[in-house]
């Protein structure tokens, strides 16, 4: 069984556009990662690159994903919607 | 004088020229230049370091990606911030991306991450990353947390601003958020604060009472956290100490009051180690813990998860998560009550200031000169005999 540092909701992380990547700072200095492809995967356990401390991120997977596909299917570029 | 530091470096935040996992032991900062001048304060943020010389000149290292050097780049040495020379600091305080000090005259410089409204700066006019601005606003004492900061200025009242989804800011239910500094209502004439994780503790020295606010889901405000799982406005708990507070410390989720005859009380969140007693306290209660033998605390500082203690016979022990050689002790395992950090030092050295921030640590040694003239003098004794 995993032991989780803390459960930390999906809202208090810092998402990176670029990376889609999602962020929480971790006691060691670094920070608790996972991406939104993860997410979407059902995945809910954020690791931190520098240490063995994990956190479980709280959030309503279908909720997420149904954001995920009316991102991905209005982008906000109308050339793509079109074709 | 020396500067030696330990711990997790993921940024370079030891200031030893290197970025990796951790330095494993106290190790001598070698590359710092301090143009004659002696130390006067360090402060650790999440992956950052600040530190204040004697003249009110500051040196930064560490991580960078939200400015919270207040320099251009990123770096693993001590560098100037040059673009906060020409004025005198006398207080600084780092938060997990952010950085604040207070200048000659009291008046608050902040920097860094603003992702929050942690350095009080309105969302709408200013950007998430933030060079160092000068707030018209004056401190005389300042903590700054995760995502929250908070001050207390010469009346004795604390304002704060930033994150409150938890109630770490103490301005009632309905403000989880602010990006500009409001007064906390209810409180003492406070004389020390520190910011946690999502919490925040005062004292009252007029009082000789403790002020609590913001998240208690491990008991870091002294409650019962079944009872009371997050704090809105402050609570004021009368914890029957009779003596005048040294200092109020807080890592993420612990707390610890040192007195005034040297008792440590601490309290709070003791998973891996951080409340330095392999007793289980009840949650919403303290524990007193001392040093081995009777020694006497000179100084002491807490880390996110870990503490560093100095002893008056010129020992440092230290207790908490161990991950990252936080304590400097070489373990695998977390060190649950309070160990001695070996160090190798000259008969001469004496440690005089202790630092530490996330899991990161600094300490200053200096040289004695009494005890040099001493052993001068025991030279020239036996070279005449």
């Amino acid at each position: 069984m995993t032991i989780f540092h803390d459960e930390i909701e999906i809202e208090d992380f810092e998402y990176d556009e670029d990376e889609e990547m999602y962020y929480y700072p971790c006691p060691c200095g670094d920070r608790f990662q996972i991406s939104k492809e993860e997410l979407i995967a059902g995945e809910e356990v954020a690791t931190c690159p520098s240490c063995s401390l994990v956190v479980k991120v709280i959030y309503d997977l279908d909720k997420f994903k149904a954001e995920a596909d009316e991102l991905q299917n209005n982008p906000g570029d109308k050339e793509t919607v079109k074709a | 004088m020396s500067l030696w530091s330990w711990g997790a470096n993921s940024h370079g935040q030891l200031g030893l020229g290197i970025i990796n996992e951790q330095i494993e032991k106290p190790t001598k900062v070698e590359d710092i230049h301090l143009y004659e001048n002696k130390i006067k304060q360090i402060s650790c943020g999440g992956g950052h370091t600040l530190l204040l010389d004697d003249a009110g000149k500051l040196y930064c290292c560490g991580w960078n990606n939200k400015l919270q050097l207040a320099t251009q780049d990123e770096v693993n040495t001590f560098h100037r911030t040059w673009k906060l020379s020409g004025i005198t600091f006398t207080n600084i305080a780092c938060g997990w991306d952010f950085s604040c000090g207070v200048t000659d005259d009291h008046y608050l410089f902040v920097w860094g991450s603003n992702s929050h409204g942690q350095l009080g700066l309105p969302k709408e006019h200013f950007s998430e990353s933030m060079r160092p601005i000068r707030l018209e606003v004056k401190a005389n004492n300042v903590s700054m947390g995760l995502r929250h900061t908070a001050i207390v200025n010469s009346k004795g009242q604390v304002w704060t601003t930033g994150c409150g989804k938890h109630g770490q800011l103490g301005l009632g239910s309905n403000v989880l958020s602010s990006d500009r500094f409001q007064q906390v209502e209810g409180v003492g004439k406070i004389s020390h604060i520190a910011c946690g994780q999502n919490h925040t503790v005062a004292w009252c020295s007029d009082q000789k009472a403790l002020y609590v606010w913001g998240d208690n889901k491990f008991g870091q405000l002294l409650l019962c956290s079944e009872k009371y799982r997050k704090l809105y406005k402050p609570n004021k708990i009368d914890i029957d100490v009779k003596q005048q507070v040294r200092k109020l410390l807080s890592g993420w989720t612990n707390v610890l009051l040192w007195l005034e005859n040297g008792t440590m009380l601490t309290w709070g969140r003791n998973n891996l180690g951080q409340s330095g007693t392999e007793n289980v306290i009840p949650v919403g209660r303290f524990a007193q813990i001392s040093l081995p033998e009777g020694r006497e605390v000179k100084d002491i500082a807490l880390g996110s998860e870990h503490t560093i203690c100095l002893a008056t016979d010129n020992t440092i022990w230290a207790w908490g998560w161990n991950e990252h050689c936080n304590t400097g002790i070489k373990s695998e395992n977390n060190i649950l009550k309070p160990t001695l950090l070996p160090l190798d030092l000259n008969k001469n050295s004496i440690i005089t200031q202790i630092y530490s921030g996330s899991a990161h640590n600094f300490i200053v040694i200096e040289e004695s000169k009494i005890e040099d003239a001493d052993n001068n003098a025991n030279e020239l004794n036996s070279q005449e005999i």
